[in-house]
């Protein structure tokens, strides 16, 4: 029984950890490098950013026990000792509510080490910027800056402030404004849910980052009209930015022109193919309704494939079988 | 309300409604493959539906979005298609109602692309695309079916049979819609008659099926006189969102 119990909160906490794992990677985006199971000294902790000596400990039920707070208690102090602040979540909060979690954890940071945005005015330092039209329904990860520092560092030395995100210079066409570049990255660098080797940037559904109105505009383009992973797209968009410090962002739908899988970059084309997905025909083919495609199988590259079915798990794939390695694969259908 | 209102919300209409009788086979589709590919083909046409629900409610004007215009109203204010409402019946009746609509709809959202109306051609460029598809889906399943065995051939040419009278519809204009196919604006039908008569034609042929003749057309779709099967589409199709309205996921 015990045992059972034990290996249950182990894999509990392997997938909490995991989850916050890819929470915290996305936090590179705005400055800060998390390593995971970090070796400090004798001890290994879960995660840590050594440049803000910040350390995240996931716990499990295991860590409940008297014993077992007395050891931790002695290993906290040690590493406090170390110049290293620590920072316990337990692994339900990181299953229901991992929003609050990073709050924390972002707010326990403080403001991004010196990087190209923080320099633009020299002042406004802060991971949140809020756009001047819409500061309310992002405005937490902001708070968070200002209250969890104060609950777990030294409190922040100035409220923060908004910046008020107006273009500097627009129309000088040389001029490259770093939060634009940013949030560019951040969207750019986001995976397509269901088909997570590629980026939106591979996949070519970001058709421009700008500033309109005070306020940062992704424009993005759906693949299918009736795509579910869009809106799963636009949230994490608007997740990726925020991670990166960029508040109150919006996603704009653009239809025109359609997308096509000649968008579907050169990298894209690589990458899919060394995950089996056949990529798409190069040219965007108007073929005619009934004619015959060929398409290669993605592992051994024969051209003796057959398709099973024009749908496949998703909207843009079809089901092929390679008769020659007799292995099924899916296909990028050509849009 | 204005014609334009009333054109947009028949062309969402059309897709919601087929959309949602495809949705019907999820789980219940003969084999796998074609379970994920009925599911496909409705989420194809419901992403469509939801644009155009979206550009008629900007033209109306009246702060209706795409959720109010598709849950809150009733049957005699749905301008579908009769075709998209009929019940798929068997495998068969799917795949011929299916080909009848997506011959029609491919050429036209074609056709639309060059609509003044700049948001209709928008949504157009993208649904064109997706209906290459689903017409030679629906196509290559007839063929089989109709070139199949008895049973299958049997089923194919009664399902022929009885959905024939409602491809007339298609085909019609009424005065306001003739204003806006003369602004540039609506696709005029009769230019989409070839197009659509030769992927029949063609589909059929290799099926080994006749084609049916023409006769009496049964229409009144788009006046919003429906059969009584879309009553029974839309209570279900609804219910959640009468019982809690403004509910979302």
């Amino acid at each position: 029984m015990a045992s059972e119990r034990a290996r249950e909160l182990r894999k509990n906490r392997t997938a909490a950890e995991r989850r916050l794992w890819w929470k915290l990677r996305g936090l590179k985006q705005a400055g800060f490098k998390f390593r995971q199971q970090v070796p400090i000294d004798h001890f290994i902790v879960d995660f840590a950013c050594l440049s803000k000596s910040l350390i995240v400990e996931v716990d499990g039920g295991t860590h409940s026990t008297d014993e077992e707070i007395t050891k931790d208690r002695r290993r906290e102090q040690y590493l406090r000792d170390q110049g290293f602040r620590v920072l316990r979540v337990w692994n339900s909060e990181v299953r229901e509510n991992i929003d609050g979690v990073m709050d924390t954890i972002v707010g326990a940071l403080g403001p991004p080490p010196p990087s190209p945005p923080r320099k633009r005015e020299g002042r406004s330092a802060r991971p949140g910027l809020a756009c001047s039209r819409h500061p309310e329904p992002r405005a937490r990860v902001i708070a968070a800056v200002a209250e969890g520092a104060g609950a777990l560092g030294p409190p922040p030395p100035a409220p923060p402030r908004k910046w008020e995100g107006r273009p500097l210079r627009r129309g000088r066409a040389f001029h490259r404004d770093p939060m634009l570049d940013l949030a560019r990255r951040a969207a750019a660098t986001v995976v397509d849910p269901e088909i997570p080797v590629l980026t939106l940037e591979d996949l070519g559904v970001l058709r421009g980052v700008e500033w309109r109105d005070g306020c940062i505009i992704v424009r993005l383009t759906p693949t299918y009209t009736g795509c579910p992973a869009t809106q799963a797209i636009g949230q994490a968009v608007e997740a990726a930015l925020a991670q990166a410090g960029i508040v109150g962002a919006r996603i704009e739908t653009v239809l025109s022109p359609a997308w096509s899988t000649s968008d579907i970059t050169e990298e894209g084309w690589r990458k899919l193919k060394e995950f089996g997905i056949a990529p798409p025909n190069r040219a965007a083919s108007a073929r005619a309704l009934f004619a015959e495609e060929t398409v290669n199988c993605p592992r051994c590259g024969s051209t003796a494939t057959a398709k099973i079915s024009e749908f496949g798990s998703t909207a843009c794939k079809a089901l092929w079988r390679c008769e020659s390695c007799a292995e099924p694969f899916e296909s990028f259908k050509c849009l | 309300m204005t014609v334009l209102f009333e054109y947009v919300l028949g062309l969402a209409d059309d897709a919601l409604v087929l959309g949602h009788r495809l949705s019907e086979w999820s789980g219940r589709a003969p084999m796998l493959e074609e379970d994920i590919a009925l599911s496909n083909l409705a989420l194809d046409l419901i992403g469509q539906a939801r644009l155009f629900y979206a550009r008629a409610g900007e033209v109306e004007g009246r702060g209706r979005d795409e959720d109010a215009l598709a849950y809150l109203r009733d049957e005699h204010e749905f301008a579908n298609l009769l075709l998209t409402e009929q019940p798929n019946a068997d495998f068969a009746a799917t795949m011929v109602r299916q080909l009848f609509f997506a011959a029609f709809k491919h050429p036209f959202y074609d056709a639309l692309t060059r609509s003044r109306d700049r948001r209709l051609a928008d949504i157009a460029g993208k649904a064109v695309k997706e209906m290459a598809y689903h017409v030679r889906h629906a196509g290559e399943w007839v063929i089989r079916l109709g070139d199949g065995t008895e049973e299958s051939r049997r089923r194919a040419a009664a399902a022929l049979d009885d959905l024939w009278m409602y491809t007339g519809e298609m085909f019609e204009v009424d005065e306001g819609v003739e204003a806006l196919i003369e602004a540039g604006i609506a696709v005029d039908p009769a230019r989409i008659r070839p197009a659509w008569d030769a992927t029949i034609d063609r589909v059929l042929g290799e099926a080994t099926l006749a084609r049916p003749a023409d006769r009496w057309m049964q229409s009144g779709g788009r006046r919003g006189q429906h059969s009584e099967h879309l009553g029974h589409l839309l209570a279900e199709m609804q219910v959640l969102h009468r019982a809690h309205p403004g509910v979302v996921w």
